[in-house]
């Protein structure tokens, strides 16, 4: 063939599929252009114009209002929950697992996975206008233990956070490495509710974990962090005499508030803790748990290693958490729990709780 | 009715930093779908199949559970699952979410040591994905069937 030929071929179709991606550029920008789109926020008492084309998670938190979320965003926590009574269009299957038929006949949907392409209408609970972002500056990063990290953060100055011990705040990752764009995820909040200039968080370390590996090897004090919150419905009921606080990891964050936020309001609860840990390694915050143990006679630390070496020379109580629970606590009559650990943890400590009369009234935990 | 996730889907889904900082590709090249079909072959022409795989694995997870963090004995395998807070969704869009649970079982008699997530069962059992090659949690099928003691049917 001549050689002539075999170029114009070529150019010809350089040039053709050259056409077609102008085309289907041309095409995508077009389709996936929503234009400006109206949100009307519970009957009229809020009206957005937005952007449309992101998801109903995203447009709202752009417009600072902030949906609780865990995941991200990825449709795993079932969290972002909103009611859309306009413009959302049909269940997706990502939502399915999520969605009871009760909520699908109130119109809740999952605001990460509904995209923003038309006017709707939403109702969205008046407390989470009060959730905010802030922009806090590490203070400190301390090693707990050798995979849990407490962070300290400082808000910005004259910012001050109003949260009810017990409630978590989402972390907004950079990117970094090959993670190439913002994560978030959910912590409980360790410091005391008392402390509106602060916020403690303690992270441990997930294999894999995207958010947690940016906290253990990227962050650094003094860097700057993005927060919003405070979020979630775990925090004290009290309506009883005793609360049972049952904790393994870093599921000791949320306790530490709660048993803080006892103290300082000078309730008259009782207050049993019983941390696991599988290792002495494992343990953290043991003279300050002390410490209150014998400052508050209302407080009782009960940590428990499951398997303690023995150089460790541990006095404790050993053996999984369950065992203690199912040892020391006679019935639920007059008690509350709180639990915050490992999904396996809080199957096995449930289990025996409602064995010994605890009900979903009187059992509370986040399990994220 | 639920579209499956194309191949280019898949691999952005699996990419480094998207679900999980490592992904689950590796340096492995090949499109998702090449990646099954080609260890699905090998399983099946060996007298394996996914499914049984999946559900040996799972039962060593089981049996590791007990030990909520510590390695228990579990026959022919000392096995340690652990677990951290909260769940991860499945890649292939399939509405599964996992539980953030690793799995280390070793064979006593071998000294072998294999390293599982539960998200890893569902997507070999589910799937026929054993994850590509040069990825932290890849299992080569006939490596793992020898070491489940599983017997060619």
């Amino acid at each position: 063939m001549d050689f002539s030929v075999i170029l114009r071929t070529v150019g010809s179709l350089a040039l053709i599929s050259g056409a077609l991606s102008i085309i289907i550029s041309v095409a995508e920008k077009v389709l996936n252009n929503y234009g400006t789109c109206e949100l009307d926020i519970n009957q009229g008492q809020k009206k957005l114009s937005v952007q449309g084309g992101s998801s109903l998670l995203s447009t709202l938190a752009a417009e600072k209002i902030f949906i609780p979320s865990a995941c991200g965003g990825k449709a795993t926590c079932g969290l972002c929950k909103v009611q859309v009574l306009e413009g959302a269009g049909p269940l997706l299957p990502t939502e399915e697992p999520y969605i009871s038929q009760q909520e699908r006949e109130e119109h809740m949907r999952l605001s990460c996975q509904i995209k923003v392409k038309g006017n709707m209408r939403l109702m969205i609970p008046e407390e989470l206008f009060n959730i905010r972002e802030y922009i806090c500056r590490v203070e400190s990063i301390t090693d707990m233990t050798y995979d849990i990290k407490l962070l300290r953060m400082k808000l910005p100055e004259g910012e001050t956070v109003t949260f009810k011990a017990g409630q978590f705040m989402q972390f907004y990752t950079k990117p970094y490495g090959k993670v190439k764009e913002e994560v978030f995820r959910a912590y409980s909040i360790s410091s005391k509710a008392s402390e509106h200039d602060h916020i403690e968080l303690l992270i441990r370390l997930v294999p894999g974990g995207i958010c947690t590996t940016y906290v253990h090897t990227v962050l650094q004090e003094a860097d700057q962090v993005r927060l919003s919150g405070p979020y979630g419905d775990f925090y004290l009921r009290g309506d009883c005499e005793e609360l049972i606080m049952i904790a393994g990891g870093s599921g000791l964050a949320p306790i530490r508030s709660l048993v803080y936020d006892v103290i300082e309001k000078g309730l008259p609860h009782k207050m049993r803790f019983f941390f696991g840990a599988n290792t002495v390694r494992d343990l953290y915050y043991m003279e300050e748990f002390a410490q209150i143990e014998r400052d508050y006679p209302q407080f009782k630390f009960i940590p428990c290693v499951a398997r303690p070496e023995p150089q460790d020379n541990w006095t404790g109580e050993t053996g999984f958490v369950t065992v203690a629970l199912e040892n020391q606590v006679d019935s639920g009559d007059g008690k509350e729990a709180y639990l915050c650990g490992s999904p396996g943890m809080l199957d096995a400590c449930i289990k025996i709780l409602k064995d010994k009369g605890f009900t979903d009234q009187t059992i509370f935990y986040d399990k994220f | 009715m639920k579209e499956n996730p194309t191949n280019e889907q898949l691999r952005d889904t699996m990419q480094e930093g998207e679900l999980v900082k490592d992904g689950f590709l590796g340096d492995d090249q090949r499109p998702v779908d090449q990646i099954v079909q080609e260890d699905m072959a090998l399983l099946t022409t060996a007298g394996f199949t996914a499914e049984r795989l999946g559900a040996a694995m799972r039962a060593l997870t089981h049996k590791g559970m007990a030990g909520m963090g510590e390695e228990v004995d579990a026959g022919d395998y000392l096995v340690k699952a652990e677990e951290y807070m909260g769940l991860i969704g499945c890649p292939f869009k399939d509405n599964h979410r996992a539980a953030k649970r690793n799995t280390t079982a070793t064979h006593k008699a071998t000294g072998r040591t294999m390293m599982w997530t539960d998200l890893g069962i569902h997507l070999i059992q589910k799937h026929g994905f054993f994850q590509g090659k040069g990825s932290t949690y890849r299992l080569e099928p006939l490596e793992l069937a020898a070491f489940l003691g599983l017997e060619a049917e």
